[in-house]
């Protein structure tokens, strides 16, 4: 076990605790209870297979995947970082233009991507392997080592139940991707003080939740807007919106966010209306059938999760903020003018004291667990 | 005289799989009626609206949703099919974020719109 620094945890509870209103503690109530019973994914017939995550966990760390040989996807989600890379923007083969998001927890979104651009894990985890600055494979390279190892395709048969050597290339793809993916659904985060805190608060006991914490959860709660995206046991609403920051990226090029994530998803020869869903309900293909291209979604990010958030620095799609209190200063200063003049009517500067900044920021650091678990050892896949 | 009798119980009794009726436990918004699935309507979740308006049967209808007080809609697109005359469902909803949404349901009756909305809140 590893031991996080938060020193803020660890004030003592002063006298007159913060109470909260009836209103609010439905809302505390709807941030819980975690961890979440984590559903199967249906469009993906490798999810919960034992032998299919302990192959996920294999390919995972495989980097004879990419163009050089090097990169795995343990390259920028690394286990270490919050499954993140701890940088502001990330190097595979070359640099790329957006922050690593952990993958803590990823098994509880509707999209994947800071724009959306997969609408399901497995598909957003075959991304990276065809990117050319990320790692620069092919989806015959990947049929191809997969083949090749003994111990890759003896896998592969025991998590699929198939031969690889008698799928096409694009079959052994694809499901490499959903064993990663089921692999990717084991990860989630450990309970945290603000657990127990609503557990306690639920169940009319006391708890040595800090006042700090509980002052920075009314702010949250209530007039800084915040739960109105971060909403949920996740702390998100998985959806998209525009929070005014830059939309030029460092290369100089705008970043066109939603707007480009949708026309990609729609298109993507992987998305959960092709042939590859095993939903024979297509259940999870709602949110690529309806979605709706909008001028608004221009410069639109995903709303992250706000768990482990004191792992996964730096913040936002594009890695700007070095820590929280910098991006509790970007809602406090909001500049209106970066918002779009005809987008959502929810964002204003919210003024807040530093110390008011200092109490959301304990309470955003209560998302975190005080300890993490050590990696855990990786199931051989080829042992019985 | 008893035929007639007769054939008017059973045309009676036929009338209902033929009339236009209003989903179970509707709610009533002008002339539209109409029953979230699943009900009630979910934060952040998909739902479908089966819609009834019989007492002037529109051609066909068009559903959206905005949260007014946020000057946004949904992300999504509905479709919205006829499952008989009067009688349609409306699939593609999702409400993002807690707070009050407005349904707007728009029925076409050939060239004339009527506009009905229905306001409801979710916490």
């Amino acid at each position: 076990m590893r031991r996080l620094a938060l020193p803020v945890l660890l004030l003592p509870v002063a006298a007159g605790a913060v109470e909260f209103d009836a209103g609010e503690r439905a809302i505390i109530e709807s941030l819980g209870p975690w961890p979440p019973a984590i559903e199967r994914d249906a469009s993906n017939r490798l999810s919960g297979r034992e032998e299919a995550i302990a192959f996920g966990a294999v390919l995972f760390d495989e980097p004879r995947f990419s163009g050089n040989g090097q990169v795995s996807c343990r390259t920028c989600h690394d286990p270490a970082k919050g499954w993140g890379d701890g940088m502001p923007v990330s190097t595979g083969l070359q640099r790329v233009d957006r922050n690593a998001p952990g993958l803590m927890n990823v098994a509880l979104h509707r999209w994947f991507g800071w724009d959306g651009a997969s609408d399901s894990l497995w598909s957003a985890t075959l991304r990276p392997f065809l990117d050319a600055r990320e790692m620069g494979g092919s989806i015959a390279k990947t049929a191809t080592v997969i083949r090749k190892d003994a111990t890759l395709s003896r896998c592969f048969a025991k998590a699929t139940g198939e031969d690889a050597a008698a799928l096409d290339d694009e079959a052994v793809f694809v499901a490499a991707g959903k064993a990663l993916a089921a692999f990717q659904e084991t990860l989630i985060s450990p309970r945290t003080p603000f657990d127990d805190f609503r557990d306690a608060l639920l169940a009319g006991k006391a708890s040595g939740y800090p006042e700090a914490a509980r002052r920075g959860l009314k702010i949250f709660i209530g007039s800084g807007n915040c739960v109105m995206c971060h909403t949920g046991p996740a702390f998100t609403n998985g959806e998209f919106h525009d929070i005014g920051l830059p939309f030029f990226m460092a290369s100089g090029r705008p970043d066109p966010g939603r707007y480009e994530g949708i026309k990609r998803v729609k298109t993507s020869p992987f998305n959960l209306l092709s042939r590859y869903n095993d939903d024979p309900e297509q259940a999870g293909a709602f949110a690529v059938r309806h979605v709706d291209l909008q001028h608004r979604n221009w410069g639109e990010f995903k709303s992250p999760g706000l768990r482990n958030l004191a792992q996964t620095a730096p913040y936002m799609h594009d890695g700007s903020f070095t820590s929280l209190r910098d991006v509790i200063r970007h809602y406090s200063e909001l500049d209106m003018d970066r918002l779009h003049e005809n987008g959502e009517a929810i964002l204003r500067p919210l003024g807040l004291s530093e110390d008011q900044a200092g109490d959301l920021e304990a309470f955003l650091l209560s998302l975190s667990p005080t300890t993490l678990p050590g990696q855990t050892a990786t199931k051989r896949c080829d042992t019985e | 005289m008893k035929a007639i009798v007769l054939f008017s119980a059973l045309l009676l009794a036929a009338a209902p799989a033929l009339a236009c009726r209003a989903p179970d436990n509707a709610v009533q918004a002008g002339p539209v009626s109409f029953a979230p699935q699943p009900s009630p309507i979910p934060l952040n979740k998909p739902f479908a609206l089966q819609i009834a308006a019989c007492a002037a049967k529109p051609d066909r209808i068009a559903v959206d949703a905005t949260m007014p007080a946020h000057r946004h809609g949904m992300n999504y697109r509905t479709t919205v099919t006829q499952l008989a005359p009067g009688e349609f469902r409306a699939e593609g909803l999702l409400f993002h974020m807690p707070g009050e949404w407005e349904i707007v349901f728009d029925l076409f009756y050939g060239e004339r719109r009527e506009r009905q909305t229905h306001r409801v809140t979710l916490r």
